[in-house]
This record gives C-alpha cells, structure tokens and sequence, in this order.
C-alpha cells in the first residue's frame, strides 16, 4: 500500500486574492502537519498567481502546487474535481482540507468517493489524537443542536471541510521559505459532464457580512420590507450592514444572499444585533461567533435571550427608532 | 420524464433547543416522546421541484427511503404531496450505514427501477447534516451533478439548473440521466391534498430487502463504515444575558444604547 | 373518493378517536382528519383522565399505553396568599385496577390512540383540517379539506371547544366569554428521583393536585399540578370573562402561581420544556347544543361536554363516553340505511342513559358547596370520605354531593353537629 504523507490544502484565489478561508485552511493544517510531522502543502488553481503562491508560502505552506487553470467561478465543477482527484493520485497526502465553500462543497463527498476514502463536511475542529495519532473531527449536526467527533481508521487520504471562521487564519510571515511547483494533471474533456453557462453574482450593496464588524439582523418579527428600512438605518449609524433569518428570504422581504446561518452565511462581527429572531439554532449556526449579541425581542421567553448578552424585551418598533437616536446622540460626542 | 427522489426521515428540525437530548453514552439522540419524525425538509422541496417538472413534462415520480421501522411514512407523504409511487429500502444488513452505505443502497434501488431521466436528493438531511449522499450517488451512476440547485428545467441539450451560490447563483446545462441535490431556495413545499392523504393512506409501500435489489452486504451496515462516531454531545451556547429595563420600551433602547458605549461595544 | 366514506370525523382528541375506533372495528368505511400535524400535536389538558371508558375501550391500556403514571394520591389545596390547607386522599383502591386515573401528556396520548384507530382500520389524516362543511339542501354530505371535497354519509363534529362545524352546522353559536374557561399550562422537567422524592411516589404512582384561592386571585377556577413520568404539567384555568373585566392574563396568574411557598418549593430547579394554552366550555348542561341534524353529529368539547366545577375538571371521559355513543348511532343508522335527523336523534337518548347527560345535570349548578373550606376544616374524617365518593368515579351516575353528603353523614357524624352547614349546602345545590 502506498505511504500517504502531507496535508494538503485545496486553496482559493477570489478575484486575485488569497481567501479568508485559506488561510484558516493553513493555520489548521499547520497545526496538524506538526503533530503528525508531515509537510503542508497546498494546491492552488488558477493563472498567473505566483504572487499568491508566495504568500501561501509565507502563510505556512512547506510546498505550494500551481496547476494553470481557470477560476472556479468561470469553471465546471467537474473540471476541478478532475484535477484535484488527479493531483491527490500523484501527491498522497495523508489529509485533504478544503472549505465549506461553494467549490468546497462540490469538491469534497465526490473527490472522497473517486479515492474510496471519507469525507467529513462542514467541521469546526480538528485535531490528531496524541496516542492513536487518529484525525479527530468535531462537526455540528442536527443543526447545531450537537457537536459529534468522528475519526476514521482505515481511509487515506481523509478529505474535510472546514466551516468558515472556525479557527482564526494564519498570520504571514514572510521571511518563511518554501517550494512552489508548477504542476499539471491531465484531464479527459469526458470527465466534464454538460456546461456551465453562466455565473452570476449578486452583488449587495455596503460592506459583506463576512468583513462587518456590525450587523443588525431581522427575522420573521420584521414583518415587511419597511421594517428593514429602519435596521438599515440603525446599521448605517453604527457603521454595520443588515442580515436576515431564512425567513424574511422566504417571504422574499429580503435577498437570499442575506441569511445567516448554518445554510447561509458564517458571520462573526464584533456586534451582532438580532432583531424580531427567535434564536433557532440553524440560525445560531451562523452568529454563535459573533463577539457581542443583542436581541431585541417581544417574547420574554423567546430563546434567542438565552445566547445574548444584553437583551431587551419589546416592540421593535418603538426599540429601534429610540436606538437609533441614541446611538447617533451618543456617537456625535 | 421520470424523477427518482430520495427522501430521509429525521428527527424534526423544528422542535425548540429545550427538547434536543443526546445520550452521550450510546452516542445517540433521543428522540423527544410525542414528537414525530418528519420527511426531510430539503427532501419535501426535492419532491416539490419534481412536482413542477412533472406539471411541464409529464411523466412519473418515484420516491426511495432507506430507513427502519415507520419509513414508509416519508414515502406517504411525498405520495400524498402528489409522488407516483414509491419503496422503502430495510433491511437489518443496512442499520448503520454511513453516507456512502446509504449512497450504495440508493444507487441500487435506482439501478433496479432502470428508467429514470434525474434523481433528485436533498441538500443534505436535517439530522446529520452531512450533504454527501446525493454526490456520492452521482459518482457511482457515474451520472451528471449539479448541487444546491434552487430551479431545474428541461431543454434540448438536457436539464438547465440554477445552482444556489453564496453570492449569487451558477446555471448549468446537465446531460440526463442527472443527479440533482435541491436547496431551500426551491420555496415551500406544497401541502399535501385531501385526496392525496387518502390515496397516500390506501397504499401499501412495497419493502425492498438486500437481495431484492442485489446489495452486496458487505458493503453496506455498521461493520462497512468508512468512519467511527467517537462522541456526541451538546455543546455549551448560553450566555448571561442583561436584560435592560426601562418605563418603555424607548427608554429602555436609551438605556442599551448607554450599556453598549460604557463596554465600549459601539 | 368515488362513493365516500360512511363517515368523517372531524378531529382526533379523544372524542373523535373513540367514535373512529368503533366504527372501524365495526368495519365502517372511516376516515378521520386532524388539522395538527400529528394528533395531539397542539392539544394540551392538565391532566388525568378519570373513570373506567378507556379501559372498556382497550381492555389492555394499562399494558400498552403511554400513560405518565396512575393517580395514586389526590390532594386539594386552598391557597391564600401565602398559606395553603391541603387535603390529600390516597386509597389502596387506586393502585388497583381498573384503576381510578391515569395522568396522561396529550402529544404522546393522542397519537397513541390514532394508530390505534389507524389499526382497527380507519384511515387517519394528520395535516389535513376540515375548511367546511358539503351541503345537499339540509344534509350534510361530507367536508372541504385540502382542497378536495371529501364525500360521507355522515360527519361528525369532534373538533373540540371552538367547533366551527358544529357552528357551520347551525347547532350552536360562537361560544360566549361566560362559558368558557381558559387553561395555561407548563411542563417541567425534573429528574426522576428527585420528583418521586418530593411527591413521595414510587413506580407508577402518580399525584393529581387541585387549587383553589390566590392561585385564581379568587377568580372562578384553579390551579393544578399533574407529576407525570420526569416531569410536572402545572398550570391555572380561570373564568374567561373574569379575566377580561379583571385584566388578567391567564399566564400572570401562573407565573404568580408558581410563586406561591407551598408550588415553589416543588418547582424549584425544574426546566421549562413547554407552554400551552386551551379554552374549556364549562357551562355544563347549560350550555350543551343540539348535538344531531341531518348527516351530522357533535360529540366532546365541541358538544360542551365537560364537567368544570372547581374542583373537578373532567372532559376527556365525557368526550370517549360521547365519541362511542355517536358510533353506536352511525353503526345503528348504517343498518337501517338512514342517516336522517329522526334516525341520529338515537345518540341523544344513549348519551341520556349512560352517564355522559346524567353527571352534566347533577351538577347543572356546579357545587361550590365543594369549595367551602369549612367542610374540610371541621370535619377531616367526613371530608376524607366525601372525598372517596366524589372522587371514585366508577362510570356509574354521579350522586350529587349533596346526596353523598347525607350519606357520608349517615355513617360519620351526627346532625347537629353539621346543621350550619347543611343549610349552607341545600342552599349551593
Ligand atoms: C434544515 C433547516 C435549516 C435551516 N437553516 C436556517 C439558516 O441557515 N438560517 C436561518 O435563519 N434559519 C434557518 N432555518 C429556519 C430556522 O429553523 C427558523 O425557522 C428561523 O431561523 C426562524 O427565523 P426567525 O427567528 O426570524 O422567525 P420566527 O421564528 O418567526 O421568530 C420571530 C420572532 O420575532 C419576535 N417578534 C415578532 N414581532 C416582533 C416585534 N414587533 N418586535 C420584536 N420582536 C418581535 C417573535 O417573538 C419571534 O421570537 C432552517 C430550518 C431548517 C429546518
Ligand atoms: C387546561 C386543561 C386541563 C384539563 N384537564 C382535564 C383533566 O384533567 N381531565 C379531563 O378529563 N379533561 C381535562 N380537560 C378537558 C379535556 O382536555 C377535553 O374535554 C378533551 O380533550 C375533549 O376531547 P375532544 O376530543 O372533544 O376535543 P379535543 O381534545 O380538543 O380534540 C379536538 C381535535 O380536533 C382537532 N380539530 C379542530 N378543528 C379541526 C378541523 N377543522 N379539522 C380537523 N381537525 C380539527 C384539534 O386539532 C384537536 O386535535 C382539560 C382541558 C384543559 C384546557
Ligand atoms: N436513508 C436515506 N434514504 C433516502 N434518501 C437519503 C437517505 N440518506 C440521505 N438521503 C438523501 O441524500 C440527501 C443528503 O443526505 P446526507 O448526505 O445524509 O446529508 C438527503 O437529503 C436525501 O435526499
């Protein structure tokens, strides 16, 4: 049986930069390869990204494989599960990490199945057991609800994906030296099933959820598009942006784009506010990360109290506007 | 053109946090007493969007469950939602399956039905969260995949998807037989009819067993598992929450904004 | 649905329940719809259910159902604001069978009961609630549910207190403030030692406890506290109407309630892991509608069948009791063919006979004479076995309390002794 040796890191390069998931990629497959004493290497796809390859390098990476390629915004996923299968084949690695991500989530259950190994989506903490030198992988099910740790014995490589903002990213450090290989993997135009015709991005206006340091969010208890004008507000006054529960989605109040949450998006602000949420946990999923939470709730019992740290039972219709006030009263000085 | 639908039955994902319990020891959630499992959320919308592709093109849907004892009942249901027809997939040699066990078996039910133009799944099941199962069915029909689709139609050259992306969204153009995983973007689901509960209730699901869909059990139950569970437990989430107070509610927003500036949170 | 159903029944609680397993075992074409998504999905009571039906019903209950525990001890306490008199009665003759009352948790019950219904071969139909009603001139023919018109020779209302049926019927209005009760409760869940501990129990023992006095601040009604298996229902009814003039929030009252020293103690460290509300019709006879027109019959709560006086809060038994008198007639009427008024009207005389109208005449002035704690106080040894006789309820028409009052008398203590309250008593009666 051949020797699986190495982490490898699948990164991504979002419009020519390193993203925020690669580098908690690299910080997590720092720690494990010195635990398990193997190298960390990492894969990116892409053209003329030299540059980043250096900064993988100074961002932890022993080795860093360069295959030339379009971004997996303009490419079918297909064409990348091809190429990573391939470069897995060539290179062994013992560990596979990607992102919870788009391509992540396309990539991983399908590159587990093609090398008869496992795969285990979606975690948020892992660690290599000091005595059986096992992977350990901590991944929230049932919504959220629980936390359950996973290890396999048999598979090589393991395949994971990590949820965003579980681990805090690696620091660069640019006097680290390491290899960057060009590298190829050939893939058969039959590996490539249909076509991808185009891709569209949404583009919301102000600052992305994931980078906010403030976000008010509004669920079900917003009731309507007019009640988010004044969430709109308060977040402009504190220099944040909006969010949303799936349910004001649902009632097409506000863009898909905007949900938190374990189906939605990852955020971790240093102020979340949660206005008109009743705390569900596939929304706590998505803000159980955030520094400070606020909920403004009508519902004393509502449970969204329990993971808060300041609470205020009320209509948010006569909270906000006094907020609001208050906030722009007290910033002014 | 035929839809094959894999539907799963989980603990409801809607019971509040105060009803969650896990058996540590057993490794296991206990499932609240008075509290019914449900058809996967993601699965009732897989169902759904097959309901709408039969509505433009005809054909017929058939729905598979791999589960114990009262799996039939998800299969009702999507029969009561409109679904043609229906199987559930026990057998002892399947208990403890991991995704791919679940996958394999799957992947053979299909293969005994044979005509099939799309297999539908859901994003991933409310209980584990695992969202494996339909790629890897993908994988071993070695068939087109398109995931977290939120809208599929039939064209010439095959099924165009809309793919649900985090900043958007991705369309593709698939050659069927596909595989298909469905996101809530597809929108509620539709209630089951009066007369489809009947119906639904009248039917007999046929049960498959290993044999009759020739699952070599060897790779399917606890013993083929790829992966251990080691531990299950609920984390610690609460917080201390302050509560701020005020004659009204004004007031008391005067109050939470003066808290959050003296902890220097704004 | 070609040719229909024999019958529809609207609503699976109790009621509905027992008329569905009747007539499905009887081999009537049945179908049961319940607008939750299971049965008992959003039912609530407090509560115990009382008297012999379930066990006429399913010979091996005590085996199979999912019961919390038998009522082993009954306690009645009258609370002041801080003071408590309790009264508690326990009997050898409650832990044997057929045993005097069940505590039972709704959501696990109904549920249990309609796979029961389900087996006997009704089909049962969670999710899908009755809209209206189909029409042939006077005749009911059958519902509107989910869209579809579902065909039957006859309905039967078993939709609880609102009954919307029983309204589009034409039996009855819409229920008035004055008769109606409303009930908050919670569950609270405790390990199970530590409950069996406070409450003294062990195995299936079960306590049912009844309040009167600041638990209601003095409103018509009560309090309860149930022990189920790791848990307690504790919860408040209070009349409708006094709330509203009163300003009250049923809730306020329980969150008062729980407050009181002698509730408090046996709450304390429990988790909340449940709220719920339910209105009661308990005016009794007086309020009791028509219950038969053509194709159609009403039957438990939505028929105003319960026993509310202020001690006793019983319904569940009336709407078996009822639920099986209806398939009676629809099997009787099946026979002849003939689901006239004239042919339904034989439900009324059944429900006459057996203990369903009897006990909601008796107590047709509800006996606040129950609620005078003078009785208690004076005369333990004679409450004691007025309790026994009000509190055994064999199946058998009740006796008025006054009657068993006389009787406990008889044998316990000499007139003069009681002639105050004799005279306060005839007059409550
Ligand atoms: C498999 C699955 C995955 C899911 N994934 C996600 C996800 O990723 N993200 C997500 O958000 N949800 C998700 N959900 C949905 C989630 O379970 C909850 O249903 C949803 O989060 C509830 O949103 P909400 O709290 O905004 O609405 P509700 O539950 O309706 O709560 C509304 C709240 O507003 C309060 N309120 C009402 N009016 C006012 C007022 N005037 N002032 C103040 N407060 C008021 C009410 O008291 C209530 O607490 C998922 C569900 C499932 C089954
Ligand atoms: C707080 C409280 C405490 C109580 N304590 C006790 C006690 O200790 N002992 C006792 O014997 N009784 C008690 N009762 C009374 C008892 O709960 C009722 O009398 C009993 O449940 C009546 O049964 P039912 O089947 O007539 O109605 P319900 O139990 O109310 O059932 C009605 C059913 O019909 C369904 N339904 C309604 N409308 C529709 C529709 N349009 N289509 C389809 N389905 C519909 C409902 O979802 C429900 O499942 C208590 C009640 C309350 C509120
Ligand atoms: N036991 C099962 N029976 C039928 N379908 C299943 C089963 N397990 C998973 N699926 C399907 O695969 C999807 C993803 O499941 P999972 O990979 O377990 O998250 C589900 O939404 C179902 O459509």
């Amino acid at each position: 049986m051949a020797e699986y040796n190495g982490i490898l890191i699948c990164g991504e390069v979002v419009d020519g930069k390193i993203a925020a998931i690669t580098r908690e990629l690299l910080s997590v497959g720092r720690k494990l390869g010195n635990s398990l004493g193997q190298p960390l290497k990492a894969l990116l796809i892409g053209k003329n990204i030299e540059e980043e390859a250096k900064e993988v390098i100074a961002l932890g990476a022993d080795k860093v494989y360069i295959i030339d390629g379009p971004t997996f915004a303009n490419s079918h996923p297909d064409l990348y599960v091809a190429m990573i299968t391939g470069a897995c084949d060539q290179l062994l690695p013992s560990i596979v990490l990607l992102g919870q991500t788009d391509i992540g989530r396309d990539i991983a259950p399908r590159l587990a199945a093609r090398l008869k190994t496992t795969a285990a989506m979606d975690c948020v903490d892992l660690v290599i057991d000091s005595e059986s030198k096992l992977l350990l992988q901590t991944r929230p099910v049932y919504g959220g609800n629980a936390l359950a740790v996973w290890a396999s014995e048999s598979c090589q490589p393991q395949i994971i994906t990590m949820r965003p903002r579980s681990v805090a990213p690696a620091e660069p450090d640019t006097s680290r030296k390491g290899q960057i290989e060009s590298f190829t993997v050939e893939v058969k135009d039959s590996s490539i099933k249909g076509k991808l015709v185009e891709t569209v991005k949404e583009e919301v206006a102000g600052i992305k959820l994931e980078d906010a340091k403030v976000i008010i969010s509004g669920g079900g208890g917003i009731g309507g598009t007019e009640g988010f004008e004044m969430l709109q507000e308060l977040a402009h006054v504190l220099g944040g942006t909006v969010g949303v529960t799936r349910v004001p989605c649902d009632e097409g109040w506000m863009p898909m784009t905007l949900e938190i949450g374990q189906t939605g998006r990852i955020v971790g602000p240093d102020l979340y506010i949660a206005v008109g949420i009743s705390g569900a946990v596939q929304h706590m999923a998505g803000c159980s990360g955030s520094k400070h939470i606020v909920a403004i709730n009508k519902d004393p019992d509502a449970h969204i109290f329990k993971e808060a740290d300041f609470g205020l039972v009320g209509d948010y219709k006569q909270a906000i506007p006094a907020l609001i006030e208050k906030c722009k009263a007290l910033l002014a000085t | 053109m035929n839809i094959i639908v894999c539907v799963k039955q989980v603990l409801d994902p809607d019971i509040p946090p105060a009803k969650f319990k896990v058996n540590s020891e057993a490794k296991q959630v206990v499932p609240p007493e008075g509290i019914p499992p449900v058809i996967n959320p993601y699965d009732a919308q897989a169902v759904e969007l097959a309901l709408r592709l039969k509505e433009r093109n005809g054909g017929k849907i058939t729905v598979l469950t791999a589960g114990g004892d009262g799996a039939e009942k998800v299969v009702k249901h999507a029969i009561s939602m409109g679904a043609d027809d229906g199987f559930v997939l026990n057998d002892a040699a399947f208990e403890g399956s991991d995704s791919f066990g679940a996958a394999y078996i799957l992947t053979k039910a299909i293969q005994k039905i044979g005509e099939y133009d799309l297999v539908l799944c859901g994003r991933q099941a409310a209980d584990w969260d695992e969202g494996l199962v339909g790629s890897i069915i993908a994988e071993n029909l070695s068939s087109s995949l398109v995931i977290l689709a939120e809208d599929a139609e039939l064209v010439e050259e095959g099924l165009k998807v809309k793919r649900v992306t985090l900043d958007g969204y991705q369309v593709f153009v698939v050659p069927t037989p596909a595989v298909v995983t469905v996101s809530n973007e597809v929108g509620q689901a539709r209630l089951p009819s009066g007369l489809g509960i009947i119906s639904a209730a009248r039917r007999q699901i046929p049960v498959w067993k290993a044999a009759d869909i020739d699952v070599d059990p060897a790779q399917v139950g606890a013993a083929a598992a790829r992966r251990k569970l080691l531990k299950l437990f609920i984390p610690a989430r609460e917080r201390k929450c302050e509560l701020v107070e005020g004659e009204t509610t004004a007031e008391a927003a005067a109050k939470l904004a003066e808290k959050l500036r003296e902890a220097r949170i704004i | 649905m070609e040719q229909g159903f024999d019958a529809i029944i609207v609503g699976a609680g109790p009621a509905g329940c027992a008329c569905g397993y009747k007539l499905a075992q009887a081999g009537l074409q049945t179908l049961v719809v319940e607008r939750g998504k299971f049965a008992g999905a959003k039912n609530m009571w407090g509560g115990a259910f009382y008297g012999p039906e379930l066990l006429k019903l399913f010979p091996n209950f005590c085996e199979e159902a999912p019961f919390e525990r038998y009522v082993t001890r009954q306690r009645i306490s009258f609370l002041s604001d801080e003071d408590c008199l309790s009264l508690e009665f326990t009997t050898p003759k409650f832990s044997q069978p057929s045993h005097n009352g069940f505590i039972i948790l709704r959501s696990k019950f109904d549920r249990w009961l309609a796979d029961k219904v389900q087996e006997a071969g009704a089909i049962v139909a969670p999710g899908l609630g009755a809209d209206d009603l189909l029409w042939n001139e006077n005749r009911v023919t059958g519902i509107r549910a989910g869209g579809d018109e579902l065909p039957a020779s006859v309905v039967v209302a078993c939709d609880g207190v609102n009954s919307v049926l029983a309204q589009k019927a034409g039996l009855r209005e819409e229920l008035s403030p004055e008769d109606i009760k409303q009930g908050v409760k919670e569950i609270i869940e405790f390990p199970r030692e530590i409950l069996e501990q406070r409450f003294n129990l062990t195995g299936d023992e079960g306590m049912s406890w009844a309040f009167v006095g600041s638990c209601t601040e003095g409103l018509p009604g009560g309090g309860f506290i149930y022990t189920n298996k790791d848990s307690l229902s504790i919860g408040v009814v209070a009349q409708l109407n006094a709330l509203a003039e009163r300003k009250i929030q049923a809730n306020d009252l329980l969150e008062k309630f729980k407050t009181h020293p002698e509730v408090a103690k046996v709450i304390k460290g429990g988790k909340l892991v449940e709220y719920s509300g339910h209105l009661i019709p308990v005016s009794g006879i007086n309020m009791l509608p028509k219950l038969y027109s053509d194709g159609f019959l009403v039957a438990g709560d939505a028929a105003a069948m319960v026993l509310g006086t202020g001690l006793i809060l019983e319904g569940a038994n009336f709407a078996i009791a009822s639920g099986i008198a209806a398939a009676q007639t629809i099997i009787r009427a099946k026979q002849e063919n003939d689901f006239s008024e004239e042919s339904l009207s034989y439900y009324k005389r059944l429900l006459e006979d057996n203990f369903v109208l009897k006990d909601l005449k008796t107590f047709k002035k509800a006996p606040h004479f129950l609620e005078s704690p003078h009785i208690y106080n004076l005369y333990p040894d004679l409450a004691c076995d007025l309790a026994q006789r009000i509190f055994i309820s064999d199946g058998q028409p009740r006796r008025t309390t006054w009657n068993l009052f006389k009787r406990s008398l008889e044998d316990k203590a000499s007139l003069w002794q009681i002639v105050p309250d004799l005279i306060r008593g005839k007059g409550a009666i």
